[in-house]
């Protein structure tokens, strides 16, 4: 079992470029608190690439456990894993304005990665894929868009009926 | 002439994602040119820009004939990184910096039953349109159901099931189709659908479920929105691999067969 988690673990590093991956000592030495007093902005990074690598670890994990092949959750894991952490981190003053730069560069640059990503799609394969792609693929969005207020108007009612319940008589 | 364009493409080539950083800043540029002076900023600058992507993408398909959209155009190569898993997924978690960690579990179960609800649903949707072109058998009706799910989902479901490679093909075209739909019709629905706080966009990922769809949709409507719409929408994709080719197979069999 040892071997397998070493195996998944060196899988998901090594996926990743070494940069990401050798940035994860300096994490490690910044949540500890020892090098707190140099304020760069690789520690941002680093916290993020940390973050990122053992969400991806977790959900490989799940993932085996469940018997899918894929990642389940690894992003979302690694979200609240930074949620977490930084949320610590500021808490406690550890959390210089370099390293937050390291950490919001990522962020301000999304909108042009998702760009990116819309131009790498198979824009033509889509539209030239027949109508029973075209049509799966359309009512499935129209009727999800729809089911949105739907399930937020479920939860509000499950939400006031349980604050009912606590409320003192 | 040519001599001179080879020797710029050379290092193009050679600097594939710096060239895709140069690029795709010019694509933003355009657009958010295009926002303020074509539709006096009624438009949104990102969500014209990811249309632009998209059209390029198929302008790049139909000169290169390839599956990865401008990508496939050599000295164009670093937009596949650029836009790639890795560092999509490195900036998708960088947007949660600074939410608040009750934000996301106070809202944790309907984050689950949206989930559910999406993967069901489109399920459903996707076998129930098989079943109308012609193919009624319960593993290319689960199969192109997946793909109405995410293009992942169909895929998966169908190698597990065995399903023809023609159904497969379908399944992803699918998928591809919803997340190209999600990504542009998201902001022109936002008001209609109440997507407009972090709670209905947690429900919206997971409903959705397509994570570039949903990644590119929110970035088009608020931003603000993204991590919560992402968190749910990168638990989709496993979950659906997980239930299609067991749970919802046996279901979809036991009522058509």
């Amino acid at each position: 079992m040892g071997g397998a988690f070493r195996k998944i673990a060196w899988q998901a590093v090594t996926s990743y470029p070494c940069w990401v991956s050798s940035t994860i000592i300096k994490t490690a030495l910044l949540t500890t608190g020892k090098v707190t007093k140099n304020k760069v902005a690789i520690y941002g990074t680093a916290l993020l690439a940390f973050c990122l690598l053992c969400g991806l670890v977790v959900g490989k994990l799940i993932g085996m456990v469940v018997g899918v092949d894929d990642n389940v959750g690894g992003v979302g894991i690694a979200m609240l894993l930074l949620v977490a952490i930084s949320g610590h981190l500021q808490a406690t003053g550890r959390m210089s304005k370099p390293t937050q730069g390291g950490v919001l560069f990522w962020s301000s640059i999304y909108i042009p990665i998702v760009v990116a990503m819309a131009a790498s799609q198979n824009v033509l394969g889509a539209v030239s894929s027949g109508l029973l792609a075209i049509v799966a693929g359309a009512v499935a969005v129209v009727v999800c868009f729809s089911l949105v207020p739907v399930i937020s108007k479920i939860g509000q009612t499950v939400d006031i009926t349980s604050f009912d319940e606590t409320e003192p008589m | 002439m040519s001599s001179i364009w080879q020797a710029i493409e050379s290092i193009l080539i050679k600097n594939s994602l710096v060239t895709a950083f140069a690029f795709i800043g010019l694509v933003v540029g355009v657009s958010y040119v295009i926002s303020h002076r074509v539709t006096q900023g009624r438009m949104h600058g990102s969500a014209i820009a990811i249309l632009l992507g998209l059209l390029l993408a198929y302008i790049g398909g139909i000169v290169t004939g390839g599956t990865k959209g401008l990508a496939d155009i050599e000295c164009l190569a670093g937009i596949g990184i650029m836009g790639g898993s890795m560092l999509r997924d490195f900036a998708i978690v960088a947007t949660a910096f600074g939410v608040r960690l009750d934000e996301f579990l106070k809202t944790g179960l309907s984050g689950v039953v949206s989930l559910l609800a999406g993967i069901f649903v489109s399920f459903a949707i996707g076998a129930v349109v098989a079943f109308a072109f012609g193919y009624r058998d319960a593993v290319s009706m689960t199969t192109i159901g997946g793909g109405a799910a995410t293009y992942i989902v169909g895929p998966v479901t169908g190698t597990a099931l065995g399903a023809s490679s023609e159904v497969i093909a379908l399944s992803v075209a699918a998928g591809l189709v919803k997340a190209i739909l999600v990504m542009t019709m998201t902001p022109l629905v936002a008001t209609w659908i109440g997507l407009n706080n972090p709670r209905s966009a947690l429900i919206f990922g997971g409903l959705m479920g397509t994570t570039s769809g949903v990644a590119g949709g929110l970035a088009a409507t608020d931003e603000r929105l993204v991590p919560y719409g992402a968190m749910t929408a990168t638990f989709y994709t496993g979950v659906g691999c997980l239930l299609g080719p067991s749970v919802i197979f046996f279901a979809i069999r036991a009522i058509v067969e």
